[in-house]
C-alpha cells in the first residue's frame, strides 16, 4: 500500500489524490487513514482498466475524486446540489461567527481600556512595589475575566467542532477584526506608532501564531488532553504576545533608534510599570509626536507595544479558552497506548558497528594530530560522544544510557590525558582506537547484558495494562521525556562550567547531553531504525561541530538544536508531517541559548542593553531564564509540554496499517 | 467493527445502496462499483456504506493482495450480513407498499405483515 501510497502523480492525476486527501482529512479522525486508504485504492483501480482511454480513466478518478469532495463526509449523504435557499442558510453560522467576533473584540478592547485607566489612578496612590503588584494583579484579574468568559461562552453555546481548519478559521477572523479594531477605530492615533505599518505585521503575526495555537489545542482537546491543550494553550497566548509586540514595534524601534536585538523581551518589559524598563539608549526627543518631546525612547517604544498588544493578549486568552472548553465537550474517548512488544533492536549492527568505528578513528586521529586549543577540543570530545552512541545504540535500554556515560567519561578522561603529554604520531593514534575500541566493545556488552533483563521485563509486562507504572508505554514516555530535556537543557549547562577552559567544559557537558538525549531516545524507541537514519545521527553532530568551529561567538546556539536534530533522527517515525513537532521543539531549545549568548557577549552595545534587560526584568522574575538554573528549569517546562505533543504521534513509530476487521 | 449501534435512517439514496447489493447478498462489492451501479456521487456513497456499517447491515473485507507486488492498494469490499439483508428486504416491502396505497391500489395486508415479521 505504502508503494502506492508514495506514487506521485501530475496534471488531472495530481489533482484527484490531492482532492482524496481533502476529502479524508474531512472524516473522524480514526477513519481518515482508512478512507483515504480505500479510495486511493479505487483511483489506482480506474486508472490501471486498460480497456479504456487513458483521457476516459481520468476524467472517471477526477469525476470520482470530486464527489468525494463535493459531498463526502459522515452525516452528509443526503446532501444535494444546494438551492440558493440552502447556500444562503449556510451564512447564519458565519455571520454570528463574525458577530461572536466582533464582540470578543470590543470586549477586550473595553477591558484593556478600563485597566488602562485603572493604571493611571493607581500611579496616583500607590508607587513603588505596592503599585506594581497592584497593576500585576490587574492584569492577572483581566485575564482571568477573558478566560472565564470564554470558558462560559463555549459551555452555553458552543456547536459541534467542524472541519480541522475550524482554529486557522477562528485566528483569521479575530485577526481581521483586531486590525479593523487597532486601525480603523484608532484613527487619531493614542500612541505615537499605531499606523498600519505598526499594526499590521502585529495583527498579522498574532494571527498566524494564534491559528497555529488554536490548531495544537484542538487537537490535543479532541484527543481528550485537555490538560495538555491548556499548557500549549497558555504558551500560545505568550509567545503571540510576544510575537505581535516584536513584530508591530520594529518600525517604532527603527525611527526611536532601539536596537531590534532586545525585541524578543518588549513584550514582558511593556507589562512592567513604566519607569522600571530602561533598554539603556539616552533621552531623545520623538519626531513622531510633539507631545511626547523629551520622553524616553524606551518608554515610548514599551508603551506603544502595551498599547497595542493589551487587546491581542486579552482576546487570544479568551480565544484559547473557548477552544480548550468547545473541544473538552465534544472530546471522544481517549485512544489506548500502543502495545509494545520488543524495542531492543534499533539497526543493524554492521551500520552501528561502522559509525562507532569510524567515530573512534576521527577522535583518534584529532587527538594525536597536535590539535591541543579548543576547536580541536570540540572536534574530539564530539568524536568520543558519537562513537560511544553508536556502540551503545545496538542494544539501546535503560542501561545503553549509563554505559554511554561510563564509556564516555573513559575516553574523555583519556582524551585529556593525551592532551596534557601532548603526544603525536601513528603509534598513539593505533594504541588509542585499540583503547576506545576497547572501551567501546565493554560499553556494548554491559548495554547488552543489562539490556537484556529490561527487555525481558517488558515482554512480560505487554499483555497487562500498558498504562501503568513501569510498563513498557509509560517507560517509554520516561526516556523519551529524559532524552527531551537532556536535549532542552544543553544550554543551561553550558554556563556551569568553571571559568579555566571554560570551553573545553562546555564541550564536555554539552557532548555528555547530546548523548544522553540519543540515547535515551533510542530507549525509547519501540521499532528498528533505519540505517540511513542512523548513519543521520552520527553524520549531525559531527558537521554540527564543524559549523560550530566557524560560527564562533553563536557556538551556543547549536547544542540544543543538534541535540534536537538527533533526538528526531533517533525517534524518526518516517512520517514527514510530524516534523513540524520536532522544528517547534529545535526552535525552543534555540531560543533557551539566545539569553546566555546575548549575556556571554564581550563587547558592543549590545551587551549593555542585555545586561539591563536581564537587570530590569530580573525584578518580576524574566531574569532567572539568563541563568543555567533557570535555563534548566525552562527546559524541564518545555520538555513536559513537548512531551504532551509528542504523545499523540511520535510514541507510534510504526504505523498502523488502515484495516478495518469485518462486522 | 464495533456493535452495531443505531437503526439506520432509510432513505432513497441508502435504499438504491442496499437494492444493489440485494441483487446478490452474497456478493462482495468495491465502492466503485456501487458508485457506477447506484448512480449516487462517491462522497454520498461512502457516508451512506459506513452509516450501514456501524449498523450491522453491512460487513467490510479489506483485499487480501500484497500491495507491493500488485503495485496498487487493497480495495475495500463490501456484502450484506444475513441481517442487513432481512431488514433490507423488510424496508423495500413496506416502501412498496406506501407506493402501492399512495397509487390507490388495496393494501396487501399479508404482505405488509410478513415484511414487518421478517
Amino acid at each position: 500500500m505504502n508503494a502506492a501510497r508514495g506514487a506521485r502523480f501530475g496534471g488531472v492525476d495530481g489533482f484527484a489524490d490531492a482532492c482524496v486527501r481533502l476529502a479524508a482529512r474531512r472524516w473522524p479522525p480514526d477513519l481518515v487513514d482508512a478512507m483515504a486508504e480505500e479510495w486511493r485504492a479505487e483511483l489506482a483501480a480506474v486508472r490501471a482498466d486498460t480497456s479504456l482511454p487513458k483521457p476516459v480513466r481520468s476524467w472517471r478518478a477526477l469525476a470520482f475524486a470530486i464527489g468525494l469532495v463535493r459531498f463526502g463526509s459522515v452525516g452528509s449523504e443526503e446532501s444535494t446540489w444546494d438551492s440558493w435557499r440552502s447556500r444562503a442558510a449556510r451564512f447564519g453560522p458565519a455571520v454570528a461567527g463574525l458577530a461572536g467576533a466582533v464582540g470578543v473584540v470590543a470586549l477586550s478592547g473595553a477591558l484593556f481600556g478600563a485597566l488602562h485607566d485603572a493604571y493611571h489612578r493607581l500611579e496616583r496612590v500607590a508607587t513603588g512595589a505596592t503599585g506594581a503588584a497592584l497593576e500585576a494583579a490587574l492584569v492577572l484579574l483581566a485575564v482571568a475575566m477573558m478566560a472565564a468568559t470564554g470558558l462560559t461562552t463555549a459551555r452555553r453555546w458552543s456547536r459541534q467542532p467542524a472541519g480541522a481548519y475550524a482554529g486557522i478559521r477562528a485566528a483569521t477572523v479575530l485577526g481581521f477584526v483586531m486590525f479593523l479594531f487597532l486601525w480603523i477605530g484608532n484613527r487619531v492615533a493614542v500612541m505615537p506608532f499605531m499606523g498600519w505599518r505598526d499594526v499590521g505585521p502585529a495583527v498579522a503575526a498574532w494571527t498566524v501564531s494564534m491559528a497555529m495555537t488554536l490548531t495544537a489545542v484542538r487537537r490535543l482537546g479532541r484527543s481528550g488532553r485537555r490538560g495538555a491543550a491548556s499548557v500549549v494553550g497558555a504558551f500560545g497566548v505568550i509567545g503571540s504576545a510576544d510575537v505581535a509586540a516584536a513584530v508591530g514595534s520594529l518600525h517604532a524601534a527603527a525611527t526611536l533608534g532601539v536596537a531590534t536585538v532586545s525585541a524578543p523581551a518588549w513584550f514582558p518589559l511593556a507589562l512592567l510599570p513604566a519607569g522600571i524598563a530602561d533598554l539603556g539608549l539616552s533621552v531623545k526627543p520623538v519626531a513622531a509626536s510633539a507631545s511626547h518631546a523629551g520622553a524616553q525612547a524606551s518608554a515610548v517604544l514599551l508603551g506603544n507595544a502595551s498599547a497595542m498588544v493589551g487587546p491581542l493578549l486579552l482576546c487570544a486568552v479568551f480565544a484559547v479558552a473557548y477552544t480548550v472548553a468547545a473541544d473538552g465537550v465534544h472530546a471522544p474517548a481517549r485512544r489506548p497506548a500502543p502495545v509494545v512488544v520488543d524495542r531492543r533492536h534499533v539497526g543493524a549492527f554492521a551500520t552501528w558497528a561502522a559509525c562507532g568505528l569510524a567515530s573512534i578513528a576521527t577522535w583518534a586521529v584529532l587527538a594525536s594530530s597536535g590539535r591541543h586549543d579548543d576547536a580541536g577540543s570540540a572536534l574530539r570530545v564530539t568524536a568520543i560522544a558519537v562513537a560511544v552512541a553508536a556502540f551503545v545504540a545496538l542494544r539501546a535500554s535503560a542501561a545503553a544510557s549509563v554505559a554511554g556515560i561510563g564509556a564516555f567519561a573513559t575516553l574523555v578522561a583519556l582524551d585529556r590525558a593525551v592532551d596534557a603529554t601532548q603526544r603525536q604520531g601513528l603509534a598513539v593514534t593505533v594504541a588509542l582506537v585499540a583503547v576506545a575500541g576497547l572501551v567501546g566493545y565493554v560499553a556494548w556488552l554491559a548495554a547488552d547484558r543489562l539490556g537484556a533483563v529490561g527487555a525481558r521485563a517488558d515482554v512480560k509486562s505487554t499483555d497487562a495494562s500498558p498504562r501503568r507504572v513501569g510498563s513498557p508505554g509509560v517507560r517509554s514516555q520516561v526516556w523519551l521525556a529524559v532524552a527531551i530535556v537532556a536535549a532542552l537543557a544543553t544550554p543551561g549547562v553550558s554556563p556551569a562550567v568553571p571559568s579555566d577552559r571554560a570551553e573545553t567544559a562546555t564541550y564536555v557537558l554539552t557532548g555528555l547531553a547530546w548523548l544522553t538525549a540519543v540515547t535515551a531516545a533510542l530507549a525509547s524507541r519501540e521499532s528498528a531504525l533505519r540505517s540511513v537514519v542512523a548513519i543521520t545521527l552520527i553524520a549531525v553532530p559531527l558537521a554540527g561541530a564543524l559549523a560550530a568551529l566557524r560560527l564562533g561567538g553563536t557556538l551556543l546556539y547549536l547544542p540544543a538544536p543538534l541535540a534536537v536534530a538527533a533526538l528526531a533522527a533517533a525517534r524518526w517515525d518516517g512520517r514527514w508531517r510530524h516534523a513540524y513537532r520536532w522544528l517547534v521543539l529545535g526552535v525552543s531549545a534555540t531560543a533557551l541559548g539566545v539569553p546566555l549568548a546575548l549575556a556571554r557577549d564581550g563587547s558592543g552595545d549590545a551587551v549593555g542593553m542585555a545586561d539591563r534587560i536581564v537587570n530590569n526584568s530580573a525584578v518580576f522574575g524574566f531574569g532567572f531564564v539568563a541563568t543555567a538554573a533557570g535555563q534548566i528549569a525552562l527546559a524541564v517546562a518545555l520538555g513536559i509540554v513537548a512531551m504532551r505533543l509528542q504523545r499523540g504521534g511520535l510514541l507510534r513509530d510504526t504505523p498502523h496499517p488502515p484495516r478495518l476487521a469485518a462486522a | 467493527m464495533a456493535e452495531p449501534t443505531t437503526q439506520p435512517r432509510v432513505t432513497t439514496s441508502v435504499l438504491k445502496v442496499v437494492s444493489a447489493l440485494l441483487a446478490d447478498p452474497s456478493a462482495e462489492r468495491y465502492g466503485l462499483d456501487l458508485v457506477h451501479e447506484t448512480g449516487l456521487a462517491s462522497g454520498t456513497l461512502y457516508p451512506i456504506l459506513l452509516r450501514l456499517e456501524r449498523a450491522g447491515w453491512v460487513a467490510t473485507r479489506w483485499e487480501d493482495i500484497d500491495p507491493v507486488a500488485e503495485g496498487r492498494p487493497s480495495r475495500r469490499y463490501y456484502r450484506l450480513t444475513q441481517r442487513g439483508a432481512a431488514e433490507a428486504r423488510r424496508e423495500i416491502a413496506m416502501l412498496r407498499q406506501h407506493f402501492a396505497r399512495a397509487a390507490g391500489e388495496p393494501p396487501a395486508r399479508a404482505a405488509v405483515r410478513r415484511a414487518r415479521h421478517a
